[in-house]
């Protein structure tokens, strides 16, 4: 083996545990890059994949009704490639033995062409056939959820009209990848199906003979160009059915969820890593720095043997290198077993025909070769600066650092309360700014990377509070089919177990201010309602006005209307006679938009008498298990559905509890390999700058703990202020990651409580008080003769 | 042959800038190392001695003035980097005031860490045994005590089998009798071989070993004196 190369590994040896904290800070960024990433690409995969061979829709156009001898006109526009009309409706189901509602999606299957496009997938059993109507097909989720086979039965109620089927077969979806009932945030396999009803059967549930209430559409290449055109232009020609909604596929409710995801990951895997791997690149600079100053003579030496600057770069690169590809080593193993551990949890979520973990060499090698730029750049600077000296000069020992006196000394009555030790911290800090601030830097990172994880969890605790404790407080919602008079509310809040209820009268319409258009909805709740409170982004209640409207702050933001301001309201109902109302308030939310108005001024403004068309309810606490009222609620033929929010949030808390646990302890092991390889780093690179100091003070009698405390009290202020600014490190990644995710169905509040600033700091102060603990080890061994009789 | 410079300086200075002070180091040196010479260049402490020698061996270059490696007609004060790496390491050993080794490899790879780099080095072996430590080859640095050190560090510039054997302050850090034995070494060697050797010290003492003795002070060269019965190293006193 060359000379050269020995003595590589017998220094590296010597600063092995360094290295491998470096490596190991390097190693979370690759990890992180690689989970990501592959997983990324395996999503990407399996819904590219899957979409094709179902040929997904590019479009959906709900209408109120267009009869379908017309459709076939009207769908001729440029762009379209092939499309379908179909009738899709909502409805509950009734299982045997099963108490609580189920909603479900019902969707018409068409004997003649089937579902041509969002083809579906049979799981099991067989597809609907021509001549019966009495069959349906479930979506396997739900079919698995409730043990279901094909040939087993099940009960239908549509608008007052309940059939009993027989499942032919179960299926999935590309239309229901993540598939969730309206209005909720997780997919609940046990309380929402997804089902393909007879197309007589369709027609005659949803009243729709010869017409159907959506059309579903795959554009051509030139028409995906710029899909909003032909979109846009099928919208006017149909305008006179009705048109409810007409959405792209970026708007489709599960494609959006997963393209979310696919966005979320693709931005973290090229963010987290940055980060990560920039504070590596920060700590290896100070580690080969004193490295470098370390064996100056010897550089200085080995060029006046002769040897070319080259090859001592290359040396002393390999320093960095070796700690790179270490790292990258280890990033790859952990990466690419976590990314089987997130994929795991995607299958969980996501339903694919196949979502499988593929290793990706590029992916890695991607992650090798960011590894080793980020350690080339960590060292490079730090060596180059050595090698530019000529050899005669590296032979002099350095010039002595200037003992400046410290800015802080210009208080004297700050500094004269410092003892000997503080000030020999404050001192050796202000004696290499540069390196007191590269290292600030790195635990900067890592703090901020620590808060913002920790506000995330905030966040999330933050929004299930807001919008379900104080904003949706309802324990149940029962939805009519259509509007009815105020008997209907009576008679539900009749019910067992309720305690007390309030109308509610969803009026869809399409806002517009100015130029703007956008359709909604209008929650008409009644004077003094407490189960569906608007509110102030402090939390505070908004009471409904007496006129005018209260609108989320999404929809003011996409409509550009303020407070005071008038705004259209063109009714999706009845002849669409557009009236006007000023916007009173403009309300917080952080899941989808709104708008509000108390339920008879509304009626007044259109003209109507008092209906309503849902119901909020509370039920009495003792109630914990509502058998009672769901078998109550079964024999209600005119309930569309049932939506159980006080369950939805039973599910949501337990889910985010699950997750949030797995999360805390990635962030803090991620954090801390920052905090903690740093620190050591910092430390180490002192206490070997200091030996001859500390030696001398040993030899004098001071203890090891005496000597240990200017180190961890210099360690402890570096990473107190990298805690301090870290808050705001924190604060900026979280508002950019909120900004970055925000979209019109959820926005990430960005909150920071006191207990993330409490858990950041102690968490902070452990990593240090670790990093001393090994110091301390250092010290207890160090042999005062070496140091004091031999050079180095 | 004797007679023939094999390094020559032509009028060369050497200023530092300290802040914004220029320091005259070397002044004007005018001076002719002869092929096969035993050189010594004597002169206080700060006087420009290490300087000189830096600038013989091709670790630094002139401010001012021209040197000339005559062998290959290389004007040392004007080649680039490389040519100058080139330089040392094909024609140039080093003897360095502290030895200068390298602590984590052992003596006999810091002697191998030099024979790496030539063509066609000498026997790291014989370089060892010939400075009496290939026993004690395994050892660290550390583990030796300053004598054996130094003459390790001889055995590693004699191991290129260099043009030019460059000595600063050899003996600087060393006792009397240990300073005796690596002298003996480098005289011996320098008789065998004909070797070029230059040593430079501020201790007179040395001189009567030289065949030649340079005086140097405040970076002038003061005196040049032709030594014609050297001494032996036994008989240096201090
Ligand atoms: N890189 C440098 N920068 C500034 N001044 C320098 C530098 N190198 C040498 N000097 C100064 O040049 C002068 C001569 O230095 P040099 O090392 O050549 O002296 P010397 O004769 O070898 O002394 P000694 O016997 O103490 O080793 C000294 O005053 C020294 O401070
Ligand atoms: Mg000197």
């Amino acid at each position: 083996m060359n000379v050269l190369r020995r003595k590589l590994w017998r220094d590296v040896r010597r600063s092995s545990f360094l290295m491998a904290a470096i490596a190991g800070i390097i190693a979370v960024g690759d990890t992180c890059f690689i989970a990501m990433r592959s997983s990324y690409n395996n999503l990407r995969n399996a819904m590219e994949d899957y979409y094709h061979t179902c040929r997904m829709a590019d479009f959906w156009i709900t209408l109120k009704r267009v009869p379908r001898a017309e459709l076939a006109a009207r769908m001729k526009v440029f762009g379209v490639q092939d499309w379908q009309g179909r009738i899709e409706t909502s409805g509950r189901l009734l299982l045997a033995g099963v108490s609580y509602p189920i909603n479900a999606r019902l969707i018409s299957w068409s004997p003649i062409d089937r579902a041509r496009l969002n083809r579906p997938l049979l799981e099991r059993g067989t597809f609907l056939t021509g001549w019966r109507e009495d069959q349906v097909m479930v979506n396997e989720a739900f079919a698995r959820a409730h043990r279901l086979r094909p040939g087993d039965r099940l009960r239908l109620i549509v608008r007052r009209q309940e059939r009993e089927l027989v499942i032919a077969g179960t299926f999935i979806s590309s239309e229901f990848v993540y598939a969730v009932d309206v209005g909720q945030l997780l997919p609940d396999p046990r309380r929402f199906a997804v089902c393909y009803v007879p197309w007589e059967l369709a027609e005659e549930l949803a009243d729709m003979r010869g017409a159907v209430n959506q059309v579903v559409g795959l554009l051509s290449k030139p028409g995906r160009r710029v899909p909003e055109t032909p979109l846009r232009l099928l919208e006017e020609r149909l305008e006179e059915y009705g048109v409810l909604a007409a959405v792209l596929r970026r708007q489709q409710s599960s494609h959006q969820v997963l393209n979310n995801e696919l966005q979320g990951l693709r931005a973290f895997a090229f963010v987290v890593p940055s980060i990560f791997l920039a504070a590596a690149a920060l700590v290896l600079h100070v580690f080969l720095g004193r490295l470098m100053r370390q064996q100056r003579t010897v550089l200085g030496t080995l060029a006046a043997l002769g040897y070319s600057k080259g090859q001592l770069l290359r040396h002393y690169l390999a320093f960095g290198l070796m700690v790179g590809c270490l790292g990258a080593l280890a990033g790859s193993f952990l990466g690419q077993l976590a990314s089987w551990g997130m994929t795991a949890v995607y299958r969980h979520y996501f339903e694919f025909p196949r979502l499988e973990s593929s290793f990706y060499p590029s992916v890695h090698a991607v992650g090798l070769v960011a590894a080793l730029v980020a350690s080339a750049a960590g060292s490079y600077r730090a060596v180059s600066q050595l090698l530019r000296l000529r050899p005669a000069e590296a032979m002099r020992p350095e010039p002595p650092l200037r003992a400046r006196s410290v800015w802080l000394e210009r208080f004297p009555r700050v500094w004269r309360r410092l003892d000997l030790a503080w000030r020999m911290v404050v001192r050796h800090l202000a004696r290499r700014p540069a390196r007191t601030l590269t290292a600030l830097a790195a635990s900067t990172a890592g703090a901020s990377f620590l808060t913002a994880g920790l506000m995330f969890v905030a966040a999330q605790n933050f929004l299930i509070d807001f919008q379900f404790h104080r904003m949706w407080r309802s324990d149940v919602d029962f939805i009519l089919a259509d509007a009815r008079p105020e008997e209907a509310w009576h008679e539900l809040a009749r019910l067992p177990g309720i305690v007390h209820t309030e109308p509610l009268f969803d009026w869809p319409c399409v806002f517009q201010h100015e130029h703007r258009r956008r359709l909604g909805a209008i929650s008409c709740l009644a004077t003094g309602a407490r189960l569906t409170i608007p509110l102030d982004p402090r939390g505070r209640a908004i009471p409904i006005p007496h006129s005018g409207l209260v609108l989320t702050r999404k929809l003011a933001e996409v409509l550009h209307v303020r407070e005071g301001q008038l705004v259209e309201l063109v009714p999706m109902r009845g002849e669409r006679r557009a009236v006007k109302a000023p916007v009173v308030r403009i309300s917080d939310s952080y899941l989808g938009m709104a708008a509000y108005a108390r339920i008879e001024y509304l009626h007044e403004l259109i003209g109507s008498s008092f209906v309503l068309d849902a119901v909020q309810a509370e039920w009495s606490p003792s109630h914990q298990a509502p058998t009672e009222l769901w078998k109550a609620v079964a024999d209600l033929p005119e309930l569309q559905s049932v939506r159980v929010q006080h369950d939805t949030v039973a599910t949501l808390k337990k889910t985010l509890l699950q997750n949030q646990f797995v999360f805390i302890a990635v962030i803090v092991t991620f954090s801390g390999a920052v905090l903690f390889g740093n620190i050591l780093n910092v430390m180490f690179v002192n206490f070997h700058e200091r030996r001859r100091e500390v030696a001398i003070l040993g030899a004098t009698g001071y203890s090891v703990p005496f000597l240990g405390k200017t180190f961890f009290r210099e360690a402890l202020l570096v990473n107190s202020i990298a805690w301090l600014i870290g808050i705001a490190g924190g604060y900026g990644l979280t508002w950019l990651t909120a900004v970055g995710y925000e979209s019109e169905f959820i926005r990430l509040p960005v909150v920071l409580r006191w207990w993330n600033v409490l858990v950041a700091g102690l968490l902070s102060a452990l990593f240090t008080a670790a990093a001393y603990g090994v110091l301390f080890r250092a010290l207890k061994k160090l042999d005062l003769r070496d140091v004091l009789y031999l050079r180095e | 042959m004797k007679d023939r410079a094999l390094v020559r300086l032509e009028k060369v200075s050497r200023v530092y800038t300290v802040g914004q002070v220029p320091l005259t180091v070397l002044d004007g040196v005018q001076l002719d190392v002869l092929r096969g010479e035993l050189l010594a260049i004597v002169g206080p402490s700060g006087s420009g001695k290490t300087t000189l020698l830096n600038l013989i061996g091709g670790l630094d270059q002139p401010t001012e003035g021209r040197i000339w490696f005559e062998e290959e007609s290389l004007e040392l004060s004007r080649v680039d980097a490389g040519r100058l790496t080139e330089y040392r390491r094909r024609h140039v050993g080093f003897v360095f005031q502290f030895y200068n080794l390298v602590p984590s490899l052992t003596a006999e790879e810091n002697v191998q860490a030099a024979a790496e780099l030539v063509e066609h080095p000498r026997d790291v072996q014989q370089m060892l045994e010939r400075v009496g430590l290939w026993e004690r080859r395994h050892h660290f640095p550390a583990e030796l005590s300053g004598g054996e050190q130094q003459r390790v560090a001889l055995a590693r510039a004699l191991v290129k089998n260099p043009t030019l054997l460059l000595c600063d302050e050899p003996t600087g850090a060393l006792d009397l009798a240990t300073a005796r034995r690596v002298l003996r070494l480098l005289v011996d060697l320098h008789r065998e071989l004909q070797q070029t050797v230059v040593i430079i010290t501020h201790n007179t003492a040395l001189c009567g070993i030289a065949e030649r003795v340079v005086h140097i002070s405040s970076g002038k060269i003061r005196d040049i004196q032709q030594n014609c019965s050297p001494i032996a190293p036994e008989e240096v006193v201090w």
